[in-house]
């Protein structure tokens, strides 16, 4: 009871002031711009990225007839699809490309990112829901909360709240409540606009609303945690202005500074080969094996004879299937070893990045839940992962199974055979099904635990303070 | 030196000072009473032109303020009710940063002069001010004074939440810079230092000066009853 | 006279205060640690570029050398142990297999900001087979990287360094008040805004000069040359200093207002986020709605559509090729294959040249509308003209391109005439082979009229200030 009334005290006590009203409305307009840009831009894309995905169906489809290995060469697209949930945080979508070439020999790179088609202003950050949400409401938090014990101070009504026998922790929860209900408040209507615009749209896929719920107690967490650290500095601060600077302070290197301070601790300790180091490196592996256009390489030699001795034959022309088909079929899963060896790689230097920012998170909230949103959003970076590993795979039985084709209707030799029209049908389409959430949570589980321990502590330090004051 | 023609000031329609007329001389102390909100501490505003008036001139050295604040400015000094100094300099250092925005540059020996001479402990002398009490600070103020050589001196409550002690040191320093020829203003709420030092004694109630007496033709028990019966007329007619 | 005693009365007491509440100290520290770190982030960014290019420069060259001992052997007349199709005295060998390093070197001031760096790779190896704009620009990297960006000095100086003048500055006068020394200070004959200004030129000057001299001592450190190209360089302190100067002049202004300290640095900050995280990504955000790319998606498939009919033209094409390129007719040597193949690509090229050209011109228009739009926030001129004087502009990288796609036409075209009339390649010849040289852009005006901007703001708000000032002379001192 007496809580609720402190939290209600403080609420209109807020929103008499201009400077609170004034922010929360701009805060709120940012938000729906960001809402309205970003739900314009998802539409377009999509339905951009289904009429490509569609066209790479039919030009694969319409293929006149020609040697399996050709079409192996002409290959096809892989796009990546877009989740409802980048409407509130596109997360790395910008920088991690749009489609993957799936082509014979070769795993490309995904390509065409959208930061490189706009100019250096693009590194300035977008005026997306995620911005707003991670930057602006904590900030909105501090504006709100920093004088809540120094303005007490200052009027000398602390003094006459204590003499009136008043726990501190209640008037510490009071307070939380106060701040904690227009941010609750912003928060909420923002979740419920995103799902109806989710209702409105029928080529996103299915929303998992468990997922988007998920979603909301993450955002609302990290805002608890930012409250919390807001009540401890005003708490201890003896004036209004050396709270809300210390708290600024606090919010530039949480949310500004430690993300690219570890970004280059995780560049520095755990650095990326340049893409040429990298080609030339996957380059220097693969010629040392099994090439299928190199039939006069030592490894095509050998091979040729252990297949020669593995059927009991003399002559490849005795084979029951056209050894060039089978010998290119060998060469591409080489270098698919190669590949898997050289992105097995290069998948744990991110891994052991991803460890830099997750200890990093010991000194700012604003990371764990940036990872956090990505994340359930499937728009972060292990979920490009797994969509580009997903291409390899169906790369790799595209190639498997043009080869199979090649090797099993033509005879030695005979690189004039064409494959039917209709077969090109028969090769299933990319379709690509992400891991399930589970997968997801288990893989963010480290962040989760941050995120949770920050909640913890904060909590645990508010409430020693109302001890100890 | 100091004087107030038909001074009037209104804030929004409320009145707090209407058709002040006074003069003060050199070497008097003029010593204005009232409650809260009688206008006294607006007078010393006018004339520091921290406000503009409404109505009517000040003039210090018979120079308009208003036409002239900085000009006027050379010739006053100020001590506030609660004088604040910079906390982090010592005593001395505030003296010689105050006196150096005056225009008058001293040396140290100077300004340890002044201020033992305003009854500063030596000891507290090159201390920060942020161990001063408030009478110490009122101290460094009268220093401050007699430095500038001011001509006239205006005191908004100067003796409020000092000790009897210190507010005796207080009014014998008044009572030196009297000597030295300053014509002094003195806004307080306290009668025996204003029949003990001042010369003239004024009395204000919402934003009138109702009485004008001189000091030394009253007595402490007549001053007395006659703020009270001014007083009585605020109440009634609340 | 009298006023320059004033004057040397409030820097002294000024300074001896910022030291006593250890702000000097702070400042020196935190700028030091700030610096330091971006410095330190820039330089090993600057060294992985450089030791990147080095080491497949060193590559190629390995392999050239190896090639010159090949060609040595065989025009000796020796047999070689290499396979047929790999033998360097063919000409298409060389321009495939031995191509050279087109890279683009670090500026000597590219510490300064990381720019677009991190998204572009800075070598790459046009061949005679492909064209370069199939070339892949963009460097392998950790998205979340980019998305954080680096913490370099165009970060610490464009966006920490105001909210460190607004630490500094944010209660310059209002702590005064609050503390009750103004109105002391209004009663001696001394002019407020005079006392004000000096007492924030003093701090300026103070912040200026540990910032001027941690720039260049850091820098310096770090092994940049600072004269090498002095005018950039000055321009890069001056730009800063003109930056800094905004701030204090805004907080300044903030401060007339004659509220509170905390009333001063809410605005302050609102200031902050506005011109600084606002205005940026709000400007980005119209520039890529007004100048849309278009979608990648769709031309992905168009290059293929495109791809698959030059293909099928490809032998109707070769007539009309010969028809352009006479000289390439009639030879023995040069096989039908290679000559389709050329064709084909000339053709695809043509095609695609159009397309490609208006992601170009879209991209272009994105940039010189947030050119024109830059002197809405000063944050905006900084960033541009820092990119600018570290080579890390996106023009920068486009010049590249178009360099790089240049140096692959001199490239083709000095292997093209030998592959069709069937020539050997000769020892001789790897000397004479063309080479890349990356040529960073000469254009100034950006960056000068930028600096011009920041002081002109500066001195707009200036005046805008004391005309302010003259207004409202008693609401400074009123609570």
């Amino acid at each position: 009871m007496m809580i609720k009334k402190i939290a209600l005290k403080e609420f209109k006590e807020n929103l008499r002031e201009g400077r609170f009203s004034v922010s929360t409305l701009i805060v709120s307009l940012l938000l729906l711009m960001g809402v309205w840009l970003s739900y314009n831009y998802l539409t377009s894309v999509q339905q951009q990225h289904a009429e490509a995905k569609e066209n790479a169906r039919n030009i694969w489809v319409s293929q006149d007839e020609k040697n399996p290995h050709s079409a192996a060469h002409y290959g096809t697209y892989a796009f990546k699809p877009k989740y409802p949930l980048s409407l509130i945080d596109p997360g790395v979508d910008k920088y991690s490309g749009i489609s993957i070439f799936l082509e014979a020999h070769k795993r490309n790179e995904s390509q065409y990112m959208a930061a490189s088609d706009q100019t250096g202003l693009a590194r300035f950050g977008d005026l997306t829901p995620d911005f707003i949400m991670l930057f602006m409401i904590p900030l909105l938090i501090i504006l709100i909360g920093y004088n809540a014990f120094t303005r007490e101070k200052e009027q000398g009504t602390l003094k006459l709240l204590k003499g009136q026998g008043i726990s501190l922790w209640k008037l510490i929860l009071g307070k939380w409540t106060g701040i904690f209900l227009p941010v609750l408040i912003i928060t909420t209507i923002l979740f419920v606009i995103a799902s109806i615009l989710f209702m409105n749209v029928k080529d996103f896929g299915e929303l998992n609303y468990g997922v988007l719920a998920l979603l909301f107690l993450v955002y609302l967490a990290y805002y608890a945690v930012f409250i919390n650290i807001t009540l401890i500095v005003s708490c201890t601060s003896k004036q209004s202005g050396i709270s809300l600077v210390s708290l600024l302070a606090i919010w530039i290197v949480a949310c500004l500074a430690m993300p690219k301070a570890s970004s280059n601790l995780a560049d520095t300790i755990y650095p990326y080969p340049s893409r040429q180091a990298f080609a030339a490196a996957i380059e220097k592996d693969k010629k040392a094996g099994l090439d299928g256009h190199n039939p006069w390489s030592q490894a095509a030699k050998d091979f040729e004879r252990e297949t020669l001795e593995k059927y009991g034959v003399d002559s490849l022309s005795q084979l029951p299937f056209n050894f060039d088909g089978y010998r290119m079929q060998k060469g591409e899963e080489h270098e698919a070893q190669v590949y898997f060896k050289h992105y097995a790689q290069l998948k744990k230097t991110h891994q052991q990045q991803t460890k830099i920012y997750q200890a990093s998170a010991v000194v700012s909230p604003f990371l764990p839940t940036r990872f956090l949103s990505m994340a359930l959003a499937r728009t972060d970076y292990g979920s490009h992962w797994d969509f580009a590993d997903a291409a390899e795979n169906y790369r790799l039985k595209l190639q498997e199974a043009l080869n199979m084709n090649f090797a099993e209707n033509s005879s030695y030799g005979d690189w004039a055979y064409k494959a039917d029209k209709t077969f090109w049908k028969d090769i299933p389409d990319f379709n690509y099904i992400p891991p399930s959430y589970g997968k997801i949570l288990e893989r963010n589980w480290s962040n989760f635990a941050a995120l949770g321990l920050w909640l913890l502590v904060s909590f645990g330090g508010l409430k020693f303070l109302s001890q100890k004051v | 030196m100091l004087e107030a023609i038909n001074l009037s000031k209104n804030y929004g329609g409320h009145e707090a000072l209407i058709d002040l007329n006074l003069f003060i001389a050199p070497g008097e102390v003029f010593c204005l009473l009232g409650a809260n909100g009688a206008g006294k501490t607006t007078t010393i505003n006018l004339f520091m032109d921290f406000i503009s008036p409404s109505f009517g001139h000040v003039k210090i050295n018979n120079i308009d303020v208003a036409a002239q604040p900085a000009e006027t400015k050379k010739y006053l000094a100020y001590i506030p009710e609660n004088l604040m100094l910079y906390p982090n300099l010592t005593g001395l250092e505030n003296l010689d940063y105050f006196c150096g925005l005056g225009g008058k540059s001293n040396t140290k020996e100077q300004l340890e002069e002044l201020l033992s001479g305003s009854g500063l402990q030596k000891k507290f002398i090159h201390k920060r001010v942020s161990s001063y009490s408030k009478g110490m600070r009122q101290k460094v103020g009268i220093a401050l004074a007699k430095a500038r050589e001011a001509k006239a001196l205006l005191l908004d409550e100067p003796t409020s939440g000092l000790d009897p002690q210190a507010s005796n040191e207080f009014s014998e320093l008044l009572q030196n810079m009297k000597e030295r020829g300053v014509a002094t203003l003195m806004a307080t709420h306290d009668l025996f230092r204003a029949k003990d030092t001042g010369t003239h004694i004024g009395i204000m109630r919402e934003g009138k000066l109702e009485h004008l007496v001189k000091a030394n033709a009253v007595s402490l028990n007549e001053l007395e009853e006659l703020y009270l019966e001014t007083m009585k007329l605020t109440q009634s007619v609340l | 006279m009298k006023r320059m005693k004033t004057s040397s009365y409030i820097n002294r007491y000024e300074f001896i205060s910022l030291v006593r509440q250890r702000w000097l100290q702070f400042l020196i520290l935190i700028l030091l640690v700030l610096v330091f770190f971006a410095v330190f982030n820039g330089k090993q960014k600057v060294d992985q570029r450089l030791s990147d290019i080095q080491s497949a420069q060193a590559k190629a060259n390995q392999k050239d050398s190896l090639g010159v001992i090949l060609l040595d052997s065989m025009e000796a007349g020796y047999t070689v142990n290499v396979p047929r199709w790999y033998m360097p005295n063919q000409p298409h060998v060389i321009g495939y297999s031995y191509p050279r390093v087109a890279a683009m070197l670090p500026d000597e001031l590219a510490i300064i900001a990381t720019g677009q760096s991190d998204i572009y790779t800075h070598y790459v190896q046009p061949n005679l087979y492909g064209e370069s704009f199939q070339l892949n620009y963009t460097e392998l990297s950790n998205p979340v990287q980019l998305m954080f960006g680096s913490f370099d000095l165009s970060f610490v100086l464009i966006n920490l360094l105001p909210l460190i003048v607004i630490a500094f500055t944010y209660n310059i006068l209002s702590q005064e008040r609050e503390q009750g020394i103004l109105q002391v200070i209004a009663s001696h004959p001394v002019s407020l805004y005079r006392w004000l200004l000096q007492k924030a030129l003093m701090r300026y000057l103070l912040l200026s000069g540990i910032l001027t001299l941690l720039l260049v001592g850091l820098l310096s450190m770090a092994g940049v040359s600072l004269v090498a190209d002095f005018g950039k360089t000055l321009t890069f302190i001056l730009l800063t200093l003109g930056y800094l100067l905004f701030w204090f002049v805004l907080a300044c202004l903030v401060n007339l207002r004659g509220h509170s300290s905390a009333n001063n640095a809410v605005w302050l900050i609102a200031w902050w986020i506005l011109l600084v995280l606002l205005v940026p990504s709000s400007v980005n955000q119209m520039a890529n709605s007004l100048y849309s790319v278009p979608s990648r998606a769709r031309l992905i498939n168009e290059l293929r559509v495109v791809n698959a009919e030059a293909e099928k033209k490809a032998d109707k094409l070769l007539e009309s090729f010969l028809r352009d390129h006479p000289e390439l007719a009639g030879h023995e040597g040069g096989s039908m294959g290679w000559k389709e193949y050329f064709a084909t690509q000339d053709l695809i090229k043509s095609e695609i040249q159009p397309v490609l050209d208006e992601y170009e011109m879209k991209l272009q228009q994105q940039q010189a509308w947030v050119d024109q739009l830059r002197f809405i926030s000063p944050a905006l001129l900084l960033q541009s003209s820092f990119n600018e004087i570290s080579g890390t502009s996106t023009q920068n990288y486009e010049d590249y391109r178009e360099q790089v796609s240049d140096f692959s036409l001199i490239w083709r075209d000095y292997f093209l005439p030998k592959i069709f009339r069937g020539e050997t390649f000769t020892k001789a010849m790897m000397a004479e082979l063309p080479e890349f040289e990356y040529q960073p852009s000469t254009a100034h005006k950006l960056r000068t009229a930028n600096m011009l901007a920041v002081f002109i703001c500066c001195a707009v708000l200036l005046l805008l200030g004391v005309l302010w000032s003259r207004q409202s002379k008693t609401s400074i001192l009123a609570h």
